[in-house]
């Protein structure tokens, strides 16, 4: 893992916000295991921040510390500037926990489950009745109200405990696993709810193992692994390639057996790389000799069928598996 | 068949022996054996042939262990499978219905056995000891065992037609009850019924010999008879071979219903009691709008039974007077006579032993309920501690018992004459308070307990309870210093104001570890 990537500025709009979760330098162990070891990252206002990890990494356990469940052993963790150790109230008015597991009154109507959390929350009875059917709008859960929860399927039992987080109008959403177990459908429809709550301007920070997904949506990224965090930071700057020169990805609409001879004569073209089927190639060019448009400008006097050339991404799958160990040490 | 038992057995066994809880209570077990010891051999330098009486402490305490750690531990065989929906997958993998019920109760009556069998050589010294025969070790022994296989068999009938553990353990509780109540029922109407004219043919006399054999078939019945001295009766006596046909028959039952109850789609499906929907006919008993303090609302709707559920206490309760006070009425006797105190005393006293079933219920579910569904991360995370939302939650739970305490209240205030100025002189009594320091440690037992144990909570305390009143009884220490006429005498006062600081030193501990367990709970 490069020290840039792991140290590397955020770039998309959120960045310029400031940090609403401060995790700094937080050691945590269990029965001598050491689940966290010095972790340190930051959660930007108004945005959604993934958490990546393989399973035992220190997701859950980093999660359930930002929601003062649990008392980090060294380092602090502040939620608004609030301590989660010394400020716990504040930082549980402020916050929407959604563990991983369903966490549910079974016997209890979707109504009477929002209504109990909402009153927990010290909403009066008018406020109660106005936010829960604003959630329920939101969470599309409005013609199931009566309906008891344990007889919802899996997915919509996900949106009542979504709905749960959001009767307090929490400015900081925390979402272990949410889309674990959810059919595709409804894994679609939870993401589309997220979307949603961002353009409300919530922070959500989720924790995730659909990396596809996560890619699409989030801002910025944390990659922890063994306790230890790999990157943080913007979603950009972890799938963009970095390296001393520019790399871009040229796609073309059919195969030309003979362009890979013709690019590496170009002055200033370093590498071409042919990738999947004769159809794409990275090529990597000295940006101090030659530029992207003298490259393009060459692609169209030889008549080339270019689909495209952009700037190389990798997949957020690519820079995982790049980030974290393989296998168990 | 035989590999699916095996596997499940093995299973059972080893994930039981890797528990730290097995060894402790094992290990719990042989300190009680050893303290009745100890009392045996004070007892030596006192009185001759003490064996009798440390064989008799050891049969009350494996009957009492049976009963009270049985009930949770074999009526949730199968209930816990079909909670986590792992029936559908045991069978997948091959094993039948009948390798299913063989693995998971066989297993587990094992270590039932194991427990009891241990203690053996200790009976065997007590013959040396003196005032016990051989043949009364092995009857007692033999009456016991088809006691385990018996409640091993009800338990696992109730754990296979149930749809929650909680169900099969309080069904398994009724039936105990009933065969050991039913004696003193019965008795006296096959007395009844024996001279009757038109008893006098063959389902009359079958009939009679049903009840002979039910009443013959109470555990207690026969310990005492065996624990008599000079006993001469058969080591195999009725009670010995009813159980085990009853148990054969359980286990028979138990087979062919497995498939019509133990697939059941619904089986982990919410059951809301008399709790009624917003919408539904009977709106006037649904749980409604949240209260201000939600947590005292929830628990008082979903798990004491709310509104509906507290109507039908009030008229149960109720409904014992009315019954009390019909037989007044129908042998002409005179309101106002002892006759009516006892009857009202009675009634009380029926209260009572409902309102602590009612609390001791609550208790066991208080926090379990929350564990069970993996709720309680939810109500840490509220801007709550966990003393606001653990007292707020005994609220909900105090809020169910008032049918109850009414009750009480029209009993003593209303009903009894002089009741008010006897409810007074019982509470200056240090034997009320007592009552109050023992029920106080039982609860809170419960209730830590529950944060620890999946099952079996309930009678693990009571188990518990019984047991530490037995090597310690405060009751009598109590009594003796008080002295007879209670609060009457300085002696009483003092009694009371030790027992005062009792109540509140144990609370505090006792609240101290539930809240450091429900801490602990929340991080996991």
């Amino acid at each position: 893992m490069s020290e840039t990537l792991a140290t590397a500025a955020l770039t998309s709009p959120a960045a310029a916000a400031k940090p609403v979760i401060v995790v700094n330098d937080v050691v945590h162990s269990f029965k001598g295991r050491r689940a966290l070891d010095h972790v340190s990252f930051e959660v930007r206002a108004k945005s959604l921040h993934g958490f990546v990890g393989p399973n035992g990494a220190g997701k859950t356990t980093s999660l359930r510390i930002i929601c003062t469940l649990l008392r980090p052993q060294a380092g602090s963790v502040r939620v608004f500037g609030h301590d989660v150790v010394y400020d716990t109230r504040e930082v549980r008015k402020r916050i929407g926990f959604m563990p991983d597991h369903f966490s549910t009154y079974r016997q209890m109507t979707v109504y009477e489950y929002l209504d109990f959390f909402a009153a927990a929350y010290g909403l009066s009875l008018k406020q109660r009745t106005q936010t829960i059917d604003d959630v329920l709008a939101l969470t599309d859960m409005g013609g199931r109200k009566d309906d008891l929860i344990g007889g919802l399927s899996r997915g919509m039992q996900q949106r009542v405990s979504l709905a749960r987080v959001l009767v307090n109008d929490p400015a900081v959403l925390l979402l272990d696993e949410p889309a674990s177990g959810l059919d595709p459908r409804a894994r679609i429809e939870l993401m589309e709810i997220l979307k949603e709550l961002r353009a409300m301007g919530k922070t959500i920070f989720i924790s995730s193992h659909i990396l596809s997904e996560l890619a699409e949506l989030c801002d910025a990224v944390t990659i922890i692994d063994r306790g230890k965090i790999k990157y943080s930071g913007g979603m950009h700057d972890l799938l963009v390639r970095t390296g001393a020169h520019p790399t871009y990805r040229l796609t073309l609409d059919q195969e030309r057996p003979d362009l890979q001879q013709k690019l590496e004569g170009l002055t200033g073209v370093l590498t071409v790389e042919p990738m999947t089927g004769g159809l794409e190639y990275r090529v990597t060019f000295d940006d101090a000799v030659t530029t992207t448009n003298t490259v393009l400008r060459h692609l169209l006097d030889w008549e080339v069928p270019v689909l495209g050339f952009a700037g190389d991404r990798r997949h957020l799958n690519e820079a995982f598996m790049d980030l974290t160990e393989r296998g168990v040490k | 068949m035989l590999h699916g038992i095996g596997t499940l057995m093995a299973r059972s066994l080893r994930l039981e022996a890797k528990l730290l809880r097995t060894h402790l209570f094992r290990l719990v077990f042989v300190f009680i054996i050893y303290f009745l010891m100890m009392i045996a051999q004070l007892e030596s330098a006192v009185k001759g042939a003490p064996g009798l009486d440390l064989f008799y402490r050891i049969v009350v305490l494996n009957a009492l262990f049976i009963a009270c750690g049985g009930i949770g531990f074999f009526a949730t065989a199968i209930t816990e499978e079909k909670e986590e929906e792992t029936i559908g997958l045991l069978m997948m993998a091959g094993i039948s219905p009948l390798g299913i019920l063989f693995g998971k109760s066989t297993a587990r009556m094992c270590q039932a056995l194991l427990l009891v069998a241990v203690q053996f050589p200790f009976t065997l010294l007590a013959i040396t000891l003196g005032g016990v025969l051989i043949n009364q070790v092995l009857a007692a022994y033999a009456s016991l065992l088809a006691f385990t296989i018996l409640l091993s068999n009800v338990a696992l009938l109730f754990s296979v037609v149930c749809r929650f553990s909680g169900t099969a353990m309080a069904g398994t509780t009724l039936v105990l009850l009933a065969q050991e109540f039913a004696g003193p029922v019965l008795d006296p109407l096959s007395k009844w019924l024996a001279p009757q004219t038109w008893m006098q043919n063959v389902v009359g006399q079958g009939v009679l010999t049903v009840f002979d054999w039910i009443t013959a078939s109470g555990l207690s019945m026969r310990l005492v008879a065996i624990l008599q001295t000079g006993f001469s009766d058969r080591v195999l006596g009725t009670q010995v071979v009813f159980d085990l046909v009853v148990a054969a028959g359980c286990f028979l039952l138990s087979w062919l219903s497995f498939t019509r109850f133990a697939l059941r789609s619904d089986a982990t499906m919410p059951s809301r009691g008399l709790l009624q929907r917003r919408s539904g006919m009977f709106r006037w008993f649904a749980a409604g709008r949240a209260w201000s303090n939600p947590l005292i609302w929830k628990d008082f709707h979903f798990l004491t039974g709310g509104i509906a559920f507290g109507v039908l206490k009030f008229v149960l309760y109720g409904l014992i007077l009315a019954v009390l006070i019909v037989e007044q009425h129908y042998n002409n006797r005179s309101y106002f006579n002892d006759a009516w105190n006892t009857f009202v005393g009675f009634h009380l006293s029926a209260l009572a032993v409902g309102l602590l079933i009612e609390a001791a219920l609550s208790s066991s579910r208080i926090f379990m309920d929350e564990i069970r569904m993996q709720t309680m991360v939810n109500l840490l995370t509220l801007p709550r501690s966990i003393a606001y939302v653990a007292y707020s939650k005994v609220l909900g739970c105090a809020v169910g018992l008032l049918p109850g305490l009414a009750w009480v209240g029209i009993d003593v205030a209303f009903l009894l004459p002089n009741g008010l100025h006897d409810a007074a002189e019982a509470i200056v009594h240090p034997g009320f308070w007592v009552s109050v320091v023992v029920l106080n440690l039982f609860l809170h037992l419960i209730v830590l307990l529950s944060l620890f144990v999946k099952w079996g909570a309930l009678p693990l305390a009571f188990f518990i309870t019984l047991m530490s009143s037995y090597c310690c009884p405060i009751f009598l220490i109590a009594f003796m210093f008080a002295g007879p006429r209670g609060g009457d005498s300085e002696a009483a006062l003092i009694v009371i104001g030790i027992l005062w600081i009792m109540l509140a030193v144990s609370s505090f501990v006792f609240q101290m570890m539930i809240h450091a367990r429900l801490y602990e709970l929340g991080t996991k």
